[in-house]
């Protein structure tokens, strides 16, 4: 029997944003809310790789490569060129954008891994640049003094007031998002995951809607770049490396590919992780790479794939038990 | 300014050659575990940080003899490629790739991290045990090290083609990998050849990393370059053939080390331009099948 729906999904959405939007206040600490701040800004990271690898099926492992472009195109229009943050924003998404446009346009035509392989080689390239084009990037010192947003003239100093600006943006994404999945669009990006060659006989233009995926979730990329900076105030190459592409990479499919949730699931998940693991010291790594390997072989859709599996099986479970104990 | 005589030249030449010899080994330990389990295997820089720092531990703290200690890395390495294939690989064989990939990043984070609690964080001396003074032919300087490691990588690439080649294991490895069901069907423990392609390939990075201890300092974030120039090298050859792994190799070395000539700060960068150059000129690698 299916649940009773009590509420209409748009009341739903309005419900849950609601509740989000009370989580500074029961955090209450700032180093809490921070670590919200980030998990929000890696979520948009994570939702346009959901939509690249969960729903199109093509793997990148150096989108950190476009966070770090959207971060230090932000960093540098605001600090050199006096831009306002709301000028540099959609420039950081546009920027990474066409850089990921250059990229996947002729590997994407290639099948198979390749994508995957440019990819970790555009990573460390754009991590080389950064710590050695001195002048442009300031290398290894990175870019202080990035100004804090303002609103209607209002300056968010806090936070808390950073956490209402990078959950609208959020919200917005993963509503354009929820968008593409559901259009027609999206239905052609679940073709091409599942079969490449029948989705061409089926007349998708598979190279590209294979690049409009890889653009798409790079401006994503580039847009939480330019929230993380101006969140931080301070950005250097490090923190945009190897490790953090392949960390929402991890997140992504821990979360579940190809679900809505999957990518706030995930995040969430490794966040809460590997801050309740700092109680372990030393051994916090060892104990997140355990609990990867782990939650990978006995979860291969993630949480959001896994769960409702899991939970199914336990209802037939019970249904069985108690239909035993009622023939008795 | 810089004058380059034939010299100066052979020199870039020879000191490309050995560190394109540790990338072939690195790039062959790639392609074996590919053509075995169709795996990238992200782990494959911590085989050679383990390398490195088993080979710290054998030959500095407990003073075993250099040639005997780097034979005890190379198996001590081996048997945690077999212990991985066992506990990780085996059960996730019917998952989709990406899962497999990420338990490789997982194993490697687990493993880079417990070498952190063990050696510590700090850069550690390796002595040069290739002894540290200069021989002089001709014009010609060079440091006795490179010669050991392009010799030693040789050897070792020697005996790897003799073992698939002439004994029977190697063939039945080579028949799995080209056809699992086929050589299942001939009587092969297909099984078995995942666990020595898996102790072979991690081996070959072990023995890599302490090849190139001497040279550089050990720390136990090492691997994580050498594994992407080691990838780099096995697509750059045409990934899954073996004389594209070698061919990659010393084609990266010796690219890097004329870069380093002209701009030094970016010598690592030029791995993964010519990567991602040979990618969009020839996908298959230099050694790959030509179509597309």
């Amino acid at each position: 029997m299916a649940a009773p729906r009590l509420t209409s999904s748009t009341t739903r959405q309005v419900l849950v944003i609601a509740a989000v939007c009370l989580v500074p206040v029961v955090l209450r600490n700032n180093y809490y809310v921070h670590l919200a701040n980030t998990a929000m800004i890696t979520m948009i990271v994570a939702t346009g790789l959901n939509l690249l690898t969960g729903y199109c099926g093509q793997i990148s492992i150096g989108h950190a490569a476009f966070w770090a472009v959207g971060a230090y195109t932000s960093a540098l229009l605001t600090t050199r060129l006096g831009w306002s943050f709301w000028a540099a924003l959609p420039a950081s998404g546009l920027t990474a954008g066409a850089l990921g446009y250059v990229i996947g346009r002729p590997t994407l035509r290639l099948k198979g891994a390749y994508l995957a392989i440019a990819s970790i080689g555009v990573g460390e390239i754009v991590q080389l640049v950064l710590l050695n084009w001195t002048k442009g990037t300031g290398g290894a010192l990175g870019i202080k003094g990035i100004p804090l947003p303002r609103v209607f003239g209002f300056e968010l100093v806090t936070e808390v007031h950073m956490f209402y600006l990078i959950l609208a943006v959020f919200v917005l994404v993963f509503w354009i998002n929820d968008g593409i999945v559901g259009s027609p669009i999206g239905r052609a990006f679940l073709a091409i995951r599942q079969n490449e060659v029948a989705a061409q006989f089926m007349g998708v233009d598979i190279a590209r809607l294979k690049v409009l995926a890889f653009v798409t979730s790079t401006v994503y990329a580039g847009v939480a770049g330019s929230l993380f900076a101006h969140l931080q105030g301070y950005i250097s190459p490090y923190g945009f490396g190897f490790k953090e592409s392949v960390g929402v990479l991890c997140m992504v499919l821990a979360g579940g590919m190809g679900y809505r949730w999957g990518p706030v699931i995930g995040v969430l998940l490794l966040t809460v992780g590997r801050e309740s693991f700092r109680y372990f010291q030393d051994y916090q790594l060892v104990v997140y790479g355990l609990l990867l390997i782990i939650v990978i072989v006995f979860m291969p859709k993630g949480v959001a794939g896994s769960v409702p599996e899991l939970a199914s099986r336990w209802h037939r479970l019970v249904a069985r038990r108690n239909a035993r104990r009622n023939e008795s | 300014m810089f004058r380059f005589g034939v010299s100066d030249f052979l020199q870039v030449v020879l000191s490309g050659v050995a560190m394109g010899s540790i990338y072939a080994l690195m790039a062959l330990g790639f392609t074996i575990i590919y053509n075995a389990l169709r795996l990238i295997n992200f782990a494959q820089g911590d085989m050679f940080m383990l390398g490195a720092t088993f080979g710290l531990t054998l030959f500095v703290m407990w003073r075993l003899p250099f040639s005997l200690a780097f034979v005890l890395t190379g198996l001590a390495v081996a048997v945690v490629g077999m212990i991985i294939e066992r506990t990780v690989f085996r059960p996730l064989r019917r998952y989709p790739v990406l899962n497999l990939i990420i338990a490789t990043i997982g194993i490697s984070i687990t493993l880079r991290a417990l070498a952190l609690i063990i050696w510590g964080s700090q850069a550690l001396l390796f002595p040069p045990v290739f002894g540290d003074k200069p021989i002089c032919v001709g014009g010609l300087v060079v440091m006795p090290h490179y010669l050991w490691i392009i010799a030693i990588a040789v050897a070792i690439i020697a005996l790897l083609q003799a073992f698939f080649t002439l004994t029977l294991p190697g063939k039945a490895m080579r028949a799995t990998a080209q056809n699992r069901d086929a050589a299942s069907l001939m009587g092969i423990n297909v099984f078995r050849m995942d666990a020595l392609a898996s102790a072979i390939s991690a081996g070959l990075g072990g023995l890599g990393g302490v090849l190139i201890a001497p040279v550089f300092f050990v720390t136990t974030e090492m691997g994580a370059l050498a594994g992407l120039k080691g990838f780099a090298a096995a697509v750059l050859g045409g990934f899954g053939t073996i004389p594209g792994a070698i061919v990659g190799g010393l084609v990266l070395g010796v690219s890097e080390s004329f870069a380093a000539t002209v701009a030094s700060t970016y010598r690592d960068a030029v791995a993964f331009i010519i990567l991602i150059a040979v990618l969009l000129w020839r996908p298959s690698g230099i050694m790959g099948p030509k179509t597309r």
